[in-house]
């Protein structure tokens, strides 16, 4: 059941019915059968996976959590499961030779998301920052709350299993808030992302064809394609997870508008860079044990980053990318600080600001060919296409309508970025559409709600596509 | 109280969005109303009728609108009928359509032609779109769709936004206008194909020595029956007949539905074996057909004659017009000297123009009254006026060069040919449409062109 559907929301609306029908003391139960019945739509066979590594995860907090050696094993054994099973579905040579892909199928549905949450929630117990829950229909519910499982956001027990386990009351201003986080959410993922989507794979599946500017579109649009899709699903989640009255950690705060790496990795899947952050990169040590340990430091936890995203190469590159922009950026400071103090172009501010954003913004664009290519020869190829050839041309004369969408769909596409950017200049401000838009008046409300869902179902790219040669009627 | 409150603006939210959503739908969904391939007309126009205004219904595919004309066996012997036909309709569609036929008209038999007995399993999409989309929307449609759509697909029947939505930006203008209009369909369902072709007296041979059979696939077999028992059930008189195709290979299937319809005592016509054809006749064969067909209907089942019923003699008088007209037409189109095709456009009451390019004269017929004929020659003054609907400007005009050039206007646009001897446009005052355009040897009388 993927959240793109109308079964989902079917779905959800019976959840919260029976949800709020219920005692609040009996709703967490309700919202476990719904999780179980959510995750058992995709797979019955990655639903045993799933409670095999709740089963070590429990076992663990039950019963050895003082004991460094079972944490060790219990880390190990359910990374081990989320490895084997993301190798299996890997393109790697070895794998394809061994027939290992056949297993891919059994890849369970959310895997890397609540391995890292386990991994988290046991090391948490074992250092004695949270209570061992003893239910383990609780526990169970922690990881397979359904509004998160797919895409995140990585959840600590501490902040979403009170919200999960208690009761909650009506409350109208939720459900609301909810509904727009939702919508807001499909219109990220199903305009802009999957829009994206046909040029980026048109551009990427044929990169010999293209060079300059192309590539240079389709690292922009992939960019964005990559930010809409997630935060996307993000926005559905919370807003699912809302309608409940129970808050998900926000997972992205506008990571565009970054001005250094550092600070888009603050802003980008932030769930993810704090697990990081707790779980690898502070207990390697961090910036305890000087500057050069503190380098090495990044570029692990930004190579097991790499590896989390993806068993290949180019993934492992991506990481690396990240971790030496981070190192290179803080060995290189004093000497921005120095021309910063010299020139007067300071990044907080003005266009300066807007320079460090562009600039940021390229960097990331460069390893995100990286992560979208399939190969890393297929990434630099790309890349040296990019700077070989200067053809600025195919933007004025009509070669974009060659590469799949049309022009009224350009059009749509650059608009909706800009919609994408002013929410997101508002948030910079702390100014939230959600809580701006529920205290708006009801029929200016409903008016722009249905205007805006019809929006969405109009040029939103689903269904099974229209074809107009489906149509063509010759003679029988 | 307050979830109440919720619940109620929920609802009314909701019935909001869900009036604004279907008019979006229904705006954004093909529609197919102009041409051959029209079943938008043909469905829409079924539900124009009143009840009992069909004592036939034809059901089938495309193979069954091009070749039955309903205007024939109301002239010939006065039998109403409707094609309720759609474009390679599998008959596990045309079940439900036979269902619908028997509720809203009762009619007294349905004849239903089996081209799709050939299919296996489910239709193209876009197949399954034509017979589906114009159906009304109900507990049968959804039936319809469980039956003939794959899984995966059946919610963008159910709801076509999923699968039209993509057309926003190509949106036209009919597409709006046609959305909620009905009107009733002049042709009752048939298509008129106007092409020019030659048919042979009787079948081809090789259609009628086939004896062989192959087995009817399993599906379409199943819901065959399901077609007969459910007109058994209804007391309404069943027919299934083949429209000739004139194609051999698949006679070795008609052989076996013959086998099949003498088993379930049913009748078959099969006209593959009896009159040669296409698989989309011309008017000038389906006239042939159509009248085998009504001969076989009153063989059959005893049908009241309409022709004298002034209640639906105007309605039935413009069906049949409309089929003379397009007969007529198939007739100019095939005449290909200037005699000819003067005695036919004189016979038929067309409105022409006619040119005659090396001595730069004009003259504007309305039938056999003749409107204008230039008083000399390179007549560039020539006649202006409007002659029986149609506004007509026919001249001779001086090119920069020199050369004298034929303008035969009709409604605004140029339909003269320009060639070097006798240019004619031929307008039809009865269907309001141009009809033929052509150009003769001034010498030979000979058709030099024609579009």
């Amino acid at each position: 059941m993927d959240f793109v559907s109308v079964t989902y929301l079917g779905f959800l609306l019976l959840a919260l019915i029976i949800f709020y029908t219920i005692p609040k003391s009996k709703q967490w139960i309700s919202l476990l059968v719904f999780s179980i019945l959510f995750y058992l739509s995709f797979s019955l066979k990655t639903w045993i996976i799933l409670l095999v590594a709740c089963g070590i995860s429990y076992y663990y907090v039950t019963y050895a959590k003082r004991s460094r050696s079972g944490l060790i094993l219990s880390v190990v054994l359910i990374l081990s499961l989320m490895l084997c099973f993301k190798l299996c579905a890997s393109d790697l040579g070895f794998v394809v030779n061994l027939g290992l892909t056949r297993f891919a199928v059994l890849l369970p549905v959310g895997i890397s998301f609540y391995s890292l949450q386990m991994i988290a929630y046991m090391i948490d117990v074992y250092r004695g920052k949270t209570k061992a829950e003893k239910s383990f229909a609780k526990h169970l519910l922690f990881f397979l709350f359904f509004p998160q499982i797919l895409q995140g956001p990585i959840p600590r027990f501490d902040t979403l299993a009170p919200q999960i386990f208690g009761g909650h009351d009506f409350d109208e201003k939720n459900l609301r808030k909810g509904f727009y986080l939702l919508i807001w959410g499909y219109f990220q993922k199903m305009v802009i992302a999957d829009r994206c989507n046909i040029v980026v794979n048109q551009i990427f599946d044929n990169y010999l064809l293209y060079d300059g500017f192309y590539v240079l579109l389709a690292g922009i649009l992939y960019s964005l394609q990559l930010y809409t899709d997630f935060a996307g699903c993000v926005y559905i989640a919370m807003g699912s997870a809302k309608m409940f009255g129970i808050q998900l950690d926000a997972n992205f705060k506008a990571p565009y508008f970054s001005v250094s790496i550092k600070d888009f990795w603050h802003r980008w899947h932030i769930t993810l860079s704090t697990f990081l952050r707790d779980y690898v990169y502070i207990p390697l040590g961090g910036n305890r044990k000087g500057v050069v340990r503190k380098y090495v430091n990044i570029m692990v936890t930004f190579f097991v980053s790499g590896i989390w995203h993806g068993l290949g190469n180019h993934f492992i590159l991506w990481g690396l990318m990240h971790g030496a922009y981070q190192v290179l950026g803080q060995i290189f400071a004093p000497v921005f600080a120095f021309l910063s103090k010299k020139t007067g172009i300071s990044s907080e501010r003005g266009l300066g600001r807007a320079f460090a954003v562009v600039r940021t913004d390229f960097l990331v664009m460069i390893a995100w060919i990286v992560f979208r290519a399939k190969s890393i020869s297929q990434a630099i190829m790309m890349i040296k296409n990019m700077f070989s050839h200067f053809n600025p041309w195919i933007f004025f004369n009509g070669d974009l309508l060659t590469l799949g969408i049309g022009e009224k769909e350009w059009g749509l596409l650059v608009l909706s970025v800009c919609l994408l950017i002013l929410v997101g200049l508002v948030h910079e401000k702390k100014v939230y559409f959600t809580s701006v838009f529920v205290k708006e008046p009801l029929l200016l409300r409903w008016f722009v709600l249905i205007a805006f869902l019809m929006v969405i179902l109009i040029t939103g790219i689903y269904g099974p596509g229209y074809d107009a040669t489906q149509f063509i009627y010759g003679g029988f | 109280m307050e979830k109440w409150k919720f619940a109620i603006r929920s609802l009314l939210f909701f019935i909001l969005f869900s009036v604004v959503f279907l008019i979006t739908q229904e705006f954004l969904r093909d529609k197919w109303t102009v041409g051959e391939y029209n079943p938008t007309s043909k469905i829409k126009g079924f539900y124009t009728l009143k009840e009992g205004d069909a004592d036939v219904v034809i059901c089938g595919s495309s193979q069954a609108y091009a070749d039955i004309a309903p205007a024939v066996l109301y002239r010939d012997y006065g039998i109403t009928s409707y094609d309720f036909c759609v474009n390679e309709q599998p008959l596990w569609i045309t079940y439900y359509y036979v269902e619908e036929a028997i509720e809203k008209q009762h009619p007294k038999v349905i004849v239903l032609d089996v081209f799709t007995a050939f299919l296996e399993d489910y239709e193209a999409e876009g197949v399954n779109h034509f017979s589906l989309d114009d159906f009304p929307f109900g507990t049968r449609k959804l039936r319809a769709i469980r039956d003939s759509v794959p899984k995966d697909l059946r919610y963008s029947y159910v709801f076509p936004m999923a699968k039209y939505h993509d057309t926003w930006d190509e949106l036209y203008e009919s597409k709006i206008t046609d959305s909620f209009r009905t009107v009733p369909d002049v042709n009752k369902g048939y298509s008129p194909f106007v092409f020019p072709a030659s048919y042979e007296q009787f079948a081809k041979p090789a259609v009628v020595q086939q004896t062989e059979r192959v087995e009817i696939p399993q599906k379409s077999k199943e819901w065959l029956t399901k077609i007969i028992e459910l007109c058994k059930e209804n007391d309404t008189g069943i027919m299934l007949i083949k429209t000739p195709n004139g194609n051999a290979e698949r006679q070795k299937l008609y052989n076996s539905i013959a086998d099949y319809a003498a088993e379930m005592d049913v009748p078959f016509l099969d006209m593959n074996t009896l009159i040669d054809g296409q698989a989309h006749v011309n008017v000038v064969q389906a006239e042939k057909i159509t009248r085998y067909l009504g001969k076989e209907l009153l063989a059959h089942y005893s049908l009241l004659d309409h022709r004298y019923e002034p209640e639906t003699a105007d309605t039935w008088a413009d069906t049949v017009t409309s089929f003379e007209r397009a007969l007529a037409k198939n007739h100019l189109i095939q005449i290909n000297n200037y005699e000819d095709y003067l005695s036919c456009l004189q016979e038929n009451g067309y409105v022409y123009c006619i040119a005659f390019e090396s001595r730069g004269m004009i003259a504007v017929y309305n039938g056999e009254e003749l409107c204008y004929s230039s008083p000399n020659e390179y007549d560039t003054t020539g006649f202006s006026s409007n002659v029986n609907g149609a506004n007509i400007e026919a001249k001779m005009v001086q090119k920069e060069d020199g050369v004298y050039e034929s303008e035969l206007l009709v409604n605004g646009t140029d339909y003269s040919l320009k060639e070097y001897g006798i240019n004619i446009a031929v307008y039809d005052p009865y269907t309001a449409e141009m009809t033929d355009m052509a150009a003769f040897d001034l010498e030979t009388g000979e058709l030099l062109l024609r579009k």
